[in-house]
């Protein structure tokens, strides 16, 4: 074994992690090898000698510092953050402005208004006597004393039904 | 630092290191997130509880105090950044997804704090009077006085140790300071870096080896308090 294969064996041993088979061979390495015994020894050193440093006391007041700067803990409400969620869709916004200013956007057409689709709710049920006069306005076959008699006699007031 | 015999060398090795020289440190066995025993305070603080919140606070307040102070080396700048490390875990707890203990997930923000402090330093320039180089490092070692386990004794040899700490790169520094002062395994560790543990075993490795020098002066004082 070569000492650079023997330095995460040597971590590992400190560690109680070392298989039977690791350990064989480290013990085999170390046998023949001082800078890996020395390098052993000083590792486990250092490691009792930083589990040994005195700990800080924590300062005076410190629990209630950390609560009085606490704010309360996010509702779920929160986790759907609008002003968030607006600020990542302004790009999206922005591009279907520009989209629809550039006349790109899927809009319909609309269809040319027809006489016949104006007069449609205008058309009076043949017993109806609330407009008697309209329904001579696009008759077939008119007289023109009838047809006179309608315009004469139609009220302008009256809504169509 | 007197030299332990081969033979004793190989004692350590078929395994009765722990009893003839006491210094192994413990090996702790790693949290199971459906084990954390956080988990019912998490829970209730995360839907408000604040009286839960304080408790994990009181629970950990000692460990994180200590943990970023050996990483930020300052009093006043540890306990600003072990505050706001409670804060932002608060403010993180919807997040919270128990993939790790919250202990683990604590160290991972207290880390990334105090590295945030320590870049804000580094930016303001005012290092100047807390880089030390390891021959005064060194000198700082073995002014140590060998008194008694008294508070001034602890106080100097915390600094000391710091001092030495100090020296490491961050990286070094916090995985050292994570497994041998705050007794972290390296799986843990591993989660708190977000490296591969084989990169955890490399930088304590190295680590130690830093240090080995450093420390060596501190060894009769630091055993003098136990």
């Amino acid at each position: 074994m070569h000492c650079d294969d023997a330095g995460p064996l040597v971590l590992r041993r400190l560690e109680g992690r070392l298989g039977a088979e690791d350990r064989a061979r480290l013990l085999q390495h170390l046998e023949h090898c001082a800078g890996c015994r020395e390098e052993l020894e000083a590792q486990e050193a250092v490691a009792a000698m930083l589990a040994m440093r005195p700990a800080a006391e924590v300062p005076l007041g410190f629990t209630d510092r950390v609560v009085a700067n606490l704010k309360p803990a996010p509702g779920w409400l929160d986790t759907v953050n609008w002003r968030v969620w607006t600020y990542r869709l302004a790009p999206i916004s922005a591009m279907l402005v520009l989209l629809a200013a550039l006349g790109l956007a899927p809009t319909e057409t609309a269809a040319p208004l027809e006489f016949s689709d104006l007069v449609a709710d205008w058309v009076v049920e043949e017993d109806s006597d609330a407009l008697p006069a309209i329904s001579v306005f696009w008759g077939d076959e008119v007289s023109e004393d009838a047809l006179l008699e309608a315009v004469l006699t139609v009220n302008y007031r009256e809504p169509f039904r | 630092m007197p030299s332990l015999s081969s033979s004793r060398v190989m004692a350590s090795v078929v395994g009765l290191s722990s009893a003839v020289t006491g210094q192994t440190a413990p090996r702790k066995a790693r949290v199971q997130p459906q084990a954390d025993p956080d988990r019912a305070l998490v829970q209730a603080a995360s839907v408000g509880d604040l009286d839960a919140f304080e408790t994990l606070v009181r629970r950990y307040q000692t460990r994180v105090v200590n943990y970023v102070l050996a990483i930020v080396r300052d009093t006043g700048e540890a306990e600003d950044v072990a505050q706001e490390t409670f804060i932002r875990a608060h403010r993180s707890l919807g997040r919270f997804r128990s993939e790790s203990s919250f202990k683990t997930w604590l160290y991972t923000i207290a880390t990334n704090t105090a590295r945030s402090a320590l870049d804000r330093r580094a930016r303001r320039k005012r290092v100047a009077d807390q880089s030390l180089d390891d021959d005064a490092q060194a000198q700082g070692a073995e002014r140590v006085p060998s008194r008694g386990p008294d508070v001034e004794t602890a106080l100097v040899v915390r600094e000391a140790i710091d001092s030495a700490l100090a020296t490491l790169s961050d990286d070094l520094r916090v995985a050292v300071v994570l497994r041998d002062v705050e007794g972290l395994d390296y799986q843990e560790i591993a989660d708190v870096t977000d490296v591969p543990i084989g990169t955890v075993e490399s930088r304590i490795f190295r680590a130690r080896r830093q240090l080995r020098t450093l420390l060596r002066p501190l060894k009769e004082t630091i055993h003098a308090l136990r």
